[in-house]
């Protein structure tokens, strides 16, 4: 199950971007995200080890490139979203290539995909309400909210840190 | 925290940046998904581990290379966890021949998952077998990893072959009836003289002829007494006296001729004791039976050659832990200084077998190098310790260890000993 929708979601990744970057007239990018997205696709179908994070990588910042360039937004964010299932199922498929079919693999898998699937399609569809609900706000009240962010997940962080350390 | 979640925080961190630089919201929106995996992640990093590990194991007492199932369960009575990764670490010795030894998976509240797998070991005692376990979130950004180390009690006798039964004459034997010669009259098989018929003998039990030849005397034939015996078994662990290779262990042989012998002289229903000799002095008591063979090869599972610099001398060899005229076998590839303590045995009374495991040919075997000097020399040396033994009445087996055990037994021990004993296991 697992590898079917690795393909597949791999597909799409390298598909939405060269799609996108086709009717940018931008062949050179269109070129290199078919050809990352096939070495991808082919090691994953050869069953060796792929190096995901930077095929990750560079989906991510096609994707970056492709919203600077003023590309629909929801189609970079399906593309990025694409991109991180990629990534994940690449890592996950990775972790599981040894064990044997059985019972107990099958339910990790359909777990962790069911797990997958809610996650990003959650943080796609929150990226999607500021797409649609336009509020303006101030620059410094915005980079105020983004510091808030910020320092929010760097106290989570430090949480972490320390609550690792001490149950060690 | 692993180096994928750093990737993704890191990413976060920089596409907002790049955003807030740019002034693109579009840029900004993208770091969105990629929060949304990091808080999945977080929200579902596994809390705490509540698991009940237990390990069963068939055969618990198994000879070396038989194959043994080992079976681990797992259960679960903490929270859901995501992604379970049960690694059993096997110790140095065992070896995995069928199954899976590890497995990944996912385990509800009281869930359950089963290890089966298939070993063989070496020769020795386990006690206790470490298991890895990994516990982590579905994106595998948080680990909890511990060590949970399973009661277990394994033992791997030496394989050892079947010999045939070993004829001995000790000076003293038991009054219980046995298979070894006790140098009295009574029932028995062997004829051992004549006697005057006494009232009460069996008519079938008079020697005809000698009557006929005899005026008016009746004499019965008398046959001797068949018992059984006290055998002390000495297994040699010093380390000096022994050979280490890179291919194996000539104290290896020993401990498996030793099993051998254990196993044959228990059959015939004598009492034997063991006494491990080199790191200390581990010691099975004298008794019969399946017990005490399993004492034996419990003990013989364990041993190890070590230096203990108090006993690299057969000195010290506690002979009085054998009975008095009892037969006393002596495994060890022998040094120079151990004939002088064997002479002595001889002359307490012992009846003194001496196996020799052969640690020049073991030696050169691998270097193949026989014409040399050092190996005429050596040889010389352990002819000369051999043929003063033999000299003193002492019955000394030169195992060729190349050669199967059992026929050099078959060759040397199982006919009765004469007065003279010469006895070797190799030819020419």
């Amino acid at each position: 199950m697992t590898p079917k929708s690795l393909l597949g979601s791999i597909v799409l990744t390298s598909g939405i971007i060269m799609f996108a970057n086709i009717t940018l007239q931008e062949y050179l990018i269109a070129a290199l995200a078919f050809v990352f997205g096939s070495a991808w696709l082919l090691l994953e179908i050869k069953k060796k080890e792929s190096p995901h994070s930077v095929f990750f990588l560079f989906f991510l910042v096609l994707a970056i490139l492709g919203s600077l360039r003023n590309l629909p937004i929801p189609i970079m964010l399906l593309a990025l979203s694409f991109d991180l299932v990629s990534w994940d199922l690449s890592r996950f498929q990775a972790r599981i290539r040894n064990e044997v079919t059985s019972d107990t693999k099958n339910l990790l898998e359909i777990k962790h995909l069911q797990n997958l699937a809610i996650t990003t399609s959650i943080g796609f569809l929150v990226a999607l309400i500021p797409v649609f609900v336009h509020i303006s706000i101030n620059f410094v009240i915005f980079l105020i909210i983004i510091l808030a962010i910020m320092l929010g997940l760097r106290k989570s962080i430090l949480y972490l840190r320390n609550e690792k350390k001490s149950s060690t | 925290m692993k180096t994928s979640f750093m990737l993704i925080l890191s990413l976060i961190f920089g596409i907002v940046i790049l955003g807030t630089i740019t002034l693109k919201s579009s840029v900004v929106i993208l770091a969105i998904p990629l929060m949304a995996y990091l808080f999945a992640a977080i929200f579902r990093r596994p809390e705490a581990l509540n698991l009940t590990i237990t390990r069963e194991i068939y055969p618990d007492f198994a000879p070396q290379g038989a194959p043994i199932t080992v079976t681990v369960t797992v259960l679960n009575e903490g929270s859901l966890i995501d992604e379970l990764l049960v690694d059993d670490i096997l110790p140095a010795g065992i070896t995995k021949i069928d199954g899976k030894s590890s497995i990944i998976s996912a385990l509800e509240t009281q869930g359950k998952i089963k290890l089966e797998y298939t070993i063989e070991a070496q020769r020795g005692e386990y006690r206790g077998i470490e298991v890895a376990v990994y516990a982590a979130d579905f994106l595998r950004f948080f680990e909890l990893s511990f060590i949970y180390r399973t009661a277990l009690h394994l033992i791997v006798h030496p394989h050892y072959p079947k010999l045939d039964r070993i004829k001995i004459r000790p000076p003293q034997t038991h009054g219980f009836a046995g298979p070894i010669p006790a140098r009295q009259g009574g029932t028995g098989v062997d004829f051992w003289g004549v006697r005057e018929y006494q009232t009460g003998d069996s008519q079938r039990q008079i020697n005809w002829k000698l009557a006929a030849r005899s005026n008016q005397d009746l004499y019965v034939n008398v046959f001797e007494q068949e018992r059984i015996a006290d055998i002390g078994l000495i297994v040699d662990a010093r380390q000096r006296a022994n050979i280490v290779t890179h291919s194996g262990s000539l104290f290896e042989h020993s401990v498996h001729a030793a099993a051998a012998l254990a196993e044959n002289f228990l059959d015939d229903g004598n009492r034997v004791s063991l006494l491990l000799y080199g790191s200390g002095m581990s010691r099975v008591i004298s008794g019969y039976g399946r017990m005490q063979r399993y004492r034996i090869l419990r003990e013989l599972s364990k041993a190890t050659l070590s230096v203990n610099y108090a006993l690299e001398s057969l000195e010290y060899l506690p002979t009085r832990l054998f009975p008095a005229k009892s037969q006393i076998v002596f495994v060890s590839p022998l040094l120079p200084d151990d004939i002088s303590v064997i002479l002595k045995m001889r002359a307490h009374g012992y009846a003194v077998i001496v196996i020799s495991p052969d640690p020049i040919s073991y030696e050169y075997a691998l270097s193949q190098d026989v014409s040399s000097t050092a190996y005429r020399i050596a040889s010389a040396e352990r002819n000369f310790i051999l043929s003063r033994l033999r000299q003193s009445g002492i019955q000394t087996v030169n195992w060729v260890v190349s050669q199967p055990f059992e026929l050099v037994i078959r060759d040397t021990l199982t006919r009765l000993p004469l007065v003279g004993h010469d006895q070797t296991g190799r030819k020419g």
